[in-house]
């Protein structure tokens, strides 16, 4: 084969090859991602400038309501505002405010104040953690405060050394303190 | 009174759109006495019986979920059960679909308030929190910041629909991410009683830029330069390309796509990527170019929309007729 016959064959190969993306893009075939009716493009992004603007003439409010000042106090958005948060292994679960019944000196650490690593439901965290936490169920009367929890118990609480949740119903509630009898 | 907590369960369920699932929670606070208790479900469906009394003055429950690659719990939905509490449906939509609502910085949301006929005084708050812009979620580590966005007091019976762009600060209101949270109170005296709560995540508007040439550059080496796009905050359910024609860039044209270039996602959060060009130029013949990088999201009706484009003069002295012509390339 002459050299420039040689020469143009591998040309036209070589372009054959690299023509593929193209020609596949072209008609939508190949990439399996792409919609099959391909749109050009109808908008550019949008600038601050020309949102501020939008906005500005864009009127915000409710149709039949009326606006008021009379509003509640910012209240309390996430979970972690009102909870207990345990944190271990670079990981942490919630429980609700005054769940934990006991708190040996050496726990104190596993309290945050926000969490930290992943988020693991109290279930699992316990049982990935059970060498250091204890769970205790109350009675819905001890959760109210309405009774106080037995004396004999929160000794055995202080001998244990471990962190003790309370539970109603084997799920995690918050105890208020024993309310002084009427 | 002891009371099923199914019906509640399940109409936060129907609420939500989507399932329990397994490891979610739904805290129960009993209005008055303050106690909580969290119900945290072993299975996506079933019945539970909620060991707090609902109370006399009612309970809220919230319904909370750390899905996708969320690191923390955030909420899904809340409402107050009771006698006596005064019965409202709260809905956010957007033009995105998605469960729990999204939107993007730059499109406006609609909010959907029904009262039901009751002559019991509603207010209807708006509020706010920021996002950390990397973490994309708030930063639990800094005490939370709570903008006090409006209220409004509602008329009984009937449905009020609001529709609102996002009032999230940010220095640059393309960028604003965070989530608003709509909330319908009673008062009750002096007392705010929260009935019904419904919240929806904006995301900023993505940008993007190309590196490695410039508008306007003219290429004289054989070889492709090394060409990258940089793309910031794409859209969590968002596909996106480089696409190049021939000519100066103008708005509006179809061109060829780089496929090599085609970045899908379909996150919970929005998606920084570098995109490497390849070989882009090696088959081209000499001449103007444009390239586009494009994004399609659920907005615009799944329109492409531009994040960036560059126009370069390619001047190699290669007009090989082999080579690919995109003058041929459908307008």
């Amino acid at each position: 084969m002459k050299p420039l016959t040689k020469t143009i064959l591998q040309a036209l190969a070589m372009a054959a090859v690299f023509s593929v993306p193209f020609l596949f893009a072209e008609s939508n075939v190949g990439e399996e991602q792409l919609p099959a009716n391909m749109k050009a493009p109808a908008q550019s992004r949008i600038t601050a400038d020309e949102l501020s603007k939008a906005k500005l003439a864009h009127k915000q409010g409710f149709d039949g309501a009326e606006q008021t000042s009379d509003l509640p106090m910012a209240a309390a958005l996430s979970i972690y505002d009102n909870s207990t948060i345990l944190v271990h292994g670079g990981n942490h679960t919630v429980l609700p405010p005054r769940a934990v019944l006991h708190l040996p000196k050496k726990y104190q650490g596993k309290i945050s104040t926000h969490p930290v690593g992943k988020y693991i439901p109290w279930p699992e965290f316990y049982l990935a953690n059970r060498q250091w936490l204890f769970t205790y169920q109350v009675t819905e009367r001890q959760a109210l405060g309405q009774d106080a929890i037995n004396e004999n118990v929160t000794v055995q609480f202080q001998k244990m050394n471990r962190l003790v949740v309370s539970l109603l119903e084997n799920h995690p509630v918050s105890v208020a303190p024993k309310r002084p009898s009427e | 009174m002891k009371t099923f907590l199914t019906s509640a369960l399940y109409t936060l369920t129907l609420t939500a759109a989507v399932s329990l699932q397994a490891g979610e929670l739904i805290r129960q606070v009993q209005q008055g006495s303050g106690l909580v208790w969290d119900y945290h479900p072993s299975a996506a469906h079933g019945n539970a019986r909620s060991s707090l009394p609902v109370g006399a003055e009612g309970s809220l429950l919230t319904y909370y979920s750390s899905r996708g690659e969320q690191q923390c719990l955030s909420l899904l939905d809340s409402m107050a059960i009771g006698t006596n509490i005064p019965q409202v449906t709260l809905e956010i939509a957007s033009e995105d679909p998605h469960f729990p609502p999204r939107t993007r910085a730059d499109k406006p949301f609609n909010v959907y308030v029904r009262q039901g006929k009751t002559q019991k005084p509603i207010t209807l708050v708006r509020q706010g929190q920021v996002y950390h812009p990397k973490l994309h979620a708030i930063d639990e580590t800094t005490p939370s910041v709570k903008s006090q966005l409006g209220g409004w007091k509602l008329k009984a019976g009937r449905l009020s629909k609001g529709a609102f762009y996002t009032s999230l600060p940010n220095s640059d209101v393309t960028r604003a991410e965070g989530v608003e949270t709509f909330t319908a109170y009673h008062k009750h005296g002096e007392k705010w009683q929260p009935l019904k709560s419904a919240q929806i995540q904006v995301w900023p508007v993505a940008s993007a830029s190309f590196s490695g040439m410039q508008n306007g550059q003219a290429i004289t080496s054989k070889k492709t330069p090394k060409t990258y796009v940089n793309c910031q905050n794409l859209y969590p359910d968002s596909l996106t390309f480089v696409q190049i024609y021939r000519g100066k860039q103008k708005l509006g044209r179809l061109g060829a796509v780089l496929t090599t270039s085609v970045v899908r996602f379909d996150s919970s959060v929005p998606q920084d990527q570098k995109i490497p060009l390849g070989e882009w130029a090696d088959t081209l013949a000499d001449g103007t170019y444009t390239l586009e990088l494009l994004t399609i999201t659920p907005f615009n009706g799944k329109r492409p929309e531009r994040l960036a484009a560059v126009t370069v003069v390619l001047d190699r002295g290669m007009h090989s007729p082999s080579i690919v012509d995109l003058s041929t390339v459908k307008k």
